[in-house]
């Protein structure tokens, strides 16, 4: 059963921005990495999930129902977490837990383990609190909802190595416990760590998508060599389109063809080390950002 | 919701009661040497008709009483700023700036749908008029008995009433210039501008009976405290109608804001 699902989904804003046509689906029991440069519109397909925002065409849905239609009964099953946080000034982390036990109706133990988990200071105001202890706040009141989806928009911004640890903790724990979960990142590492599937959207519109493992197995992948001297080096990047550095060259190859190329040009050289860099996430997405940027 | 709602919005809801209800607490203290003396209403007589038309003075029924000062003075067109103020202070802290800012989606996030949010507001801004008027009048009521001015209660009683209609329906409009924007500064502008065009159109409508057709534009007209003074019985359906108003921007304010896409 599909529980997070985007089909088709359009909506189209000033300047040729939105989205175009982005599809894809969340089982219970699975992390989805929604990953893109700044702008792309990974919040705005979230704000469709969250009925925020009626699509142009094609639908959200969450647990099979309508996101804008039925919003009340969508949110029934939703925990969020929003990528700005932001609460009313004046009200005190308490006033904001306390709001969201009544609205939601969630168990005190359920909060009292949230709290042990992300330690926070509940008397103090917003006004007070700097990012980290807002963005632990925002986490404490997403996941005090025992939901059967998560939607997580950058959850792990402003938390430092130990609280982005626990949360990452978490995640995993909720997907242990069949919850359907869709997260958008730019941090790789923590996208490896809890994700099935990934999806990068680059202006509006899904460039890739697939399964972790599935990403990472059809990467470019990285080799680092180190010549004899930089003569070698040079002629041999400058052959196979490398990046050198005094003796040393890093070349990508993505298709068995390549490769074969490559250690039959490697053979004419003598070579002083041969490695491959591990392949990651990182290395499947970082080339969409850098052309991102170039555009 | 409500109750986070109204810790939130406290102090500026308590700001407008406590302080109109302060002014007209002081204005009720020093009426006894004004009647006494005698001396504003000299001055006030040395006053140009126009002047006294755009604070609505009316020079026959001057001093005789407090309500007189206050209809002129506090429930004039003092009142008529305050009361723009609040509404806009009201839609901008209860949905325009929360929508800006992405507040709103503290209460947005819950299985609540955005009906029950605008109902929320409606029923803060109902308590809030409330608390205006209501506070206007325990005051006046409290310098009565500290004072004995020898209030006319049906006269304050009508009022209130016409102060809270009032308050309901320029609050009502201001929310509905809420839900047309996801900028704060728009429907700010916009309530702004349409409340201060109202202001003025009263304002224009005294200084020439040419210009006085200008008053049906003003929502102000509908308040005329010197015609309650005088036992003029329109403030019924002055009220009325400004009650149907609001009613009519409340309900507008629902379906824009079901309809409306939010970037929170």
């Amino acid at each position: 059963m599909n529980m997070i699902q985007l089909k088709n989904l359009t909506k189209k804003f000033a300047q040729n921005k939105g989205l175009f046509d982005v599809s894809f689906t969340v089982e219970p029991g699975t992390v989805f990495g929604f990953i893109g440069p700044n702008g792309a519109g990974k919040s705005t397909a979230i704000r469709h999930l969250m009925g925020l925002l009626q699509p142009d065409s094609g639908k959200a849905t969450i647990g099979g129902y309508d996101c804008w239609s039925s919003s009340p009964n969508v949110k029934k099953l939703v925990g969020y977490l929003p990528g700005e946080i932001s609460f009313p000034a004046d009200l005190t982390g308490d006033d904001i837990l306390t709001l969201t036990r009544r609205m939601d109706r969630t168990s005190p133990e359920r909060e009292n383990e949230l709290l042990a988990l992300f330690p926070l200071d509940t008397k103090v105001k917003v006004r007070k609190m700097s990012k980290g202890m807002k963005q632990k706040l925002a986490i404490i009141r997403c996941f005090m909802k025992d939901a059967p989806v998560y939607l997580l928009d950058e959850p792990t911004s402003g938390l430092d190595p130990l609280m982005q640890e626990r949360f990452l903790e978490l995640v995993l724990r909720e997907k242990e416990a069949g919850k359907a979960i869709l997260m958008s990142s730019h941090h790789f590492p923590e996208m490896e760590k809890t994700c099935d599937h990934a999806a990068l959207i680059r202006n509006g519109r899904i460039v890739v998508s697939d399964s972790i493992d599935g990403l990472i197995a059809s990467s470019r992948k990285l080799f680092h060599i180190e010549f004899e001297n930089t003569q070698s080096a040079q002629q041999f990047s400058e052959a196979m389109h490398g990046k050198s550095m005094g003796t040393r060259v890093d070349v990508s190859v993505s298709t068995t063809d390549e490769l074969n190329t490559l250690l039959q040009s490697l053979a004419t050289y003598r070579v002083i080390s041969f490695r491959s860099a591990p392949a990651d996430l990182e290395t499947v997405f970082i080339h969409y950002y850098a052309e991102e940027e170039s555009v | 919701m409500i109750r986070a709602l109204v810790k939130d919005n406290l102090g500026w809801i308590l700001g407008y009661s406590i302080g109109t209800s302060l002014y007209i607490f002081m204005i009720a203290a020093i009426y006894p040497s004004i009647a006494e003396t005698g001396l504003i209403d000299a001055k006030i007589d040395s006053l140009p008709k126009e002047l006294l038309d755009i604070f609505q003075y009316d020079p026959a029924t001057m001093m005789d009483s407090v309500l007189n000062i206050l209809s002129g003075n506090y429930y004039g067109l003092i009142f008529q700023i305050v009361a723009l103020l609040f509404a806009l202070t009201m839609a901008s802290r209860l949905l325009a700036r929360p929508i800006d800012s992405g507040e709103l989606m503290l209460y947005l996030s819950a299985p609540i749908s955005r009906n029950t949010y605008v109902v929320a507001v409606g029923g803060i801004l109902v308590s809030a008029s409330l608390l205006v008027a209501g506070l206007n009048g325990a005051f006046l009521f409290l310098a009565d008995i500290l004072w004995n001015l020898d209030l006319n209660y049906s006269y304050v009683l009508a009022l209130l009433i016409n102060s809270f209609t009032l308050l309901l329906a320029l609050g009502a409009i201001a929310l509905f210039f809420a839900t047309l924007f996801n900028e704060s500064g728009k429907s700010y502008m916009l309530g702004a501008g349409v409340f201060g065009f109202m202001v003025i159109s009263v304002i224009m409508s005294g200084l020439s009976s040419d210009l006085e057709w200008l008053k049906i534009l003003s929502l102000f007209t509908l308040f005329d405290a010197n015609g309650i003074l005088k036992d003029q019985p329109d403030w019924i359906w002055h009220s009325g109608l400004l009650v149907l108003v609001a009613g009519i921007f409340f309900s507008l304010s629902l379906f824009t804001f079901k309809r409306r896409n939010l970037t929170l």
